[in-house]
């Protein structure tokens, strides 16, 4: 399906196009050059006034989980002071430090978000926050496996096992929680990022 | 897994959906619909397994209707009401997201029938905070463990899974310390593989936290005067006090429906400050035993899509908690509602409370209510009948449940799917 969106004003900082009117050409999914004259378009949309950027993507941002609930229900007056109400299209929700997960949603999307990734996914939780994050709409969600404290992982490093053993947890683990990739702490991440090689 | 066996089939790892245990090491045998529990069963597993499949036709007002003429009645009522009232949402997380969306829409007030405990648990956790384990880590490392008004015998498994499992990583099971603390409690099951018994310390549920506090201020090293506390010899806390001190691993473990007093939530306070206390010097933490037919799943994806966990009120376009108020007795005592929407699909003995205002049951094939609601419409067993998620008792895991059977009952979710596009 080839998809043209005319006359919006592009900001694409990658390729130093600061504010001109210009035409998107999207074939399948994916942005590709002005075809030829003959070529039929299947949809065009109108975007004249409209500002046209790529999408921002959070690449840490507590959207799901256990410890994100938790913190929802330990907020009642961060909650009650900021209500969302429900309109013909989003549904209700609440909350600034911690908002319920439609709400997280819509003001990633407000905001000009496309994704946006837990970076503290705790594998033996991995339902719940892949529940919570289906629960976000607008956004494209994905998530990593936070092993900086798994205590089988740290046995591995204390007991200096070998890389392919430590690997084949680690990718295992990011594979059955169905998650993106490996989240360490600081203090983990500097011993240790030069020796582990996760495929 | 599966074999075949002439027209029965036998499913392993099969999860439980009856208790907020969630055993998911069932063997069940299938023969042509009925359901037997093969291995790792409990009393509760085989009956609720066990229910025969009966026949059930939807009924509007005690009459038999079509399953359309009922979502049709059901989708007006809704419409029709001001201040509606979803109750009992015993659903798993599948059945319980409609409910969510039916709520926004509608300006509905949720709670669930076992809200009372979640609510207490809800309290503690929004005012001083807790520390919590995990049953994996129960198993795998607790040398001491309190039983505070509860003997977990309504989560039959707790204690063979969790306490006496010579599965333990870290920990050998027959140096664990045993204690009780409460009312009627039934201790046998205390004792370890070798014989050896567990401390009881008896007393009213509500004294509890006396002993609890008690506890706290001698492992404070507070001078204590009193001989006797709550009929407890000083000296017993004393020597308890220094054990506590000593453990590498210690855990309270409670069931927040199982303190029904006023106030309750204090006494699981008293227990979380005293974990609390204890991780200053060693490893410590609480462990609650929460209601089943999903409570734990409706309580937490309430916070999720709401901002606020049990018992929320949508009628005014957005959120609103109130634990008081919001509760299904005192709506229905104070005629804060004009229309119920009651879900019950995990078993057919549990009752509705009968209420003067048109009323929707969703429930189990077999429920035997002693009023004719204005619709009544039977649903399939998520676990059973189709597959779903729910989230266990220690809040961190959560399970994937099987569908065992063909029913031709609609589940909780597809039902309220089909009502909310007419609504």
């Amino acid at each position: 399906m080839l998809i043209k969106l005319s006359g919006g004003t592009v900001y694409d900082p990658v390729h130093g196009i600061n504010g001109e009117q210009r035409d998107i050409y999207i074939q399948d999914g994916s942005i590709t050059r002005k075809p030829a004259a003959s070529v039929k378009i299947d949809k065009t949309y109108n975007l004249n006034g409209k500002i046209i950027m790529a999408g921002a993507i959070d690449i840490h941002t507590h959207i799901g989980g256990g410890k994100v609930n938790i913190a929802r229900m330990m907020l009642p007056e961060d909650h009650r002071a900021d209500p969302v109400s429900k309109t013909k299209l989003t549904r209700s929700g609440c909350g600034h430090a911690a908002p319920s997960t439609l709400t997280a949603g819509y003001r990633y999307a407000e905001m000009g978000y496309t994704s946006c990734f837990e970076p503290a996914m705790l594998p033996a939780n991995a339902r719940q926050a892949h529940m919570e994050m289906a629960d976000t709409p607008m956004v494209d969600k994905g998530a990593y496996a936070m092993l900086g404290s798994d205590d089988f992982f740290l046995r591995m490093l204390a007991a200096k096992q070998d890389r392919e053993a430590i690997s084949d947890y680690v990718s295992w683990t990011i594979n059955a929680t169905q998650q993106l990739l490996l989240k360490l702490s600081i203090q983990v991440e500097l011993m240790h990022l030069n020796s582990i090689n996760v495929n | 897994m599966k074999t075949k066996t002439q027209q029965s089939v036998v499913i392993k790892d099969v999860p439980c959906p009856f208790c907020s245990l969630i055993c998911d090491d069932l063997v069940i045998q299938n023969k042509e619909g009925n359901l037997t529990v093969k291995e790792n069963g409990c009393a509760r597993a085989n009956t609720s397994f066990g229910q025969l499949v009966v026949e059930h036709t939807p009924t509007l007002k005690g009459k038999h209707c079509s399953i359309d003429e009922a979502i049709e009645a059901a989708a007006r009522i809704l419409k029709q009401s001001n201040a509606p009232l979803f109750a009992g949402l015993g659903t798993d997380i599948g059945g319980m997201r409609p409910v969510m969306q039916l709520a926004d829409k509608i300006g509905a007030t949720i709670d669930h029938m076992h809200s009372d405990g979640a609510i207490r648990n809800t309290l503690v956790l929004q005012d001083l905070g807790w520390v919590m384990t995990t049953m994996s880590e129960i198993k795998n490392r607790a040398d001491f463990i309190i039983f505070a008004g509860t003997d977990t015998s309504n989560y039959s498994r707790f204690i063979e899974r969790v306490i006496w499992n010579k599965d333990s990583l870290f920990s050998d099971p027959e140096e664990r310390k045993i204690v009780y603390i409460g009312d009627k409690l039934k201790t046998s099951a205390g004792k370890s593989p070798r014989g050896k018994l567990p401390t009881v310390l008896k007393c009213r549920q509500e004294e509890i936290n006396e002993i609890i506090s008690v506890l706290h201020a001698i492992i404070a090293g507070n001078n204590i005067q009193q001989a006797k506390i709550a009929g407890i010899n000083l000296s017993t806390l004393q020597k308890l006090a220094e054990q506590m001190k000593q453990a590498k691993y210690g855990v309270i473990v409670w069931a927040s429906g199982e303190l029904n007093f006023p106030h309750a939530e204090l006494t699981i306070q008293s227990i979380c400050e005293l974990v609390k206390y204890l991780t200053r010097t060693t490893r410590f933490a609480g462990f609650t035993l929460t209601g089943g037919d999903g409570v734990m799943s409706a309580n937490s994806l309430s916070a999720w899509q709401s901002g606020f966990p049990l018992r929320v009120n949508f009628s005014l376009g957005f959120p609103k908690h109130d634990i008081g108020r919001n509760s299904t007795k005192n709506l229905l005592k104070n005629k804060e509602v004009d229309t119920m929407l009651w879900i019950s699909s995990f078993s057919s003995n549990i009752n509705p409370p009968e209420a003067k205002i048109p009323s929707i049951v969703l429930a189990t094939p077999g429920t035997q209510l002693n009023f004719k609601p204005d619709v009544f419409i039977p649903v399939a067993t998520p676990g059973v009948d189709h597959s779903g998620q729910l989230i266990r008792t220690d809040s961190v895991v959560s399970l994937h449940l099987k569908k065992l059977r063909d029913s031709k009952y609609m589940s909780v979710s597809s039902l309220l799917n089909r009502i909310n596009e007419l609504v």
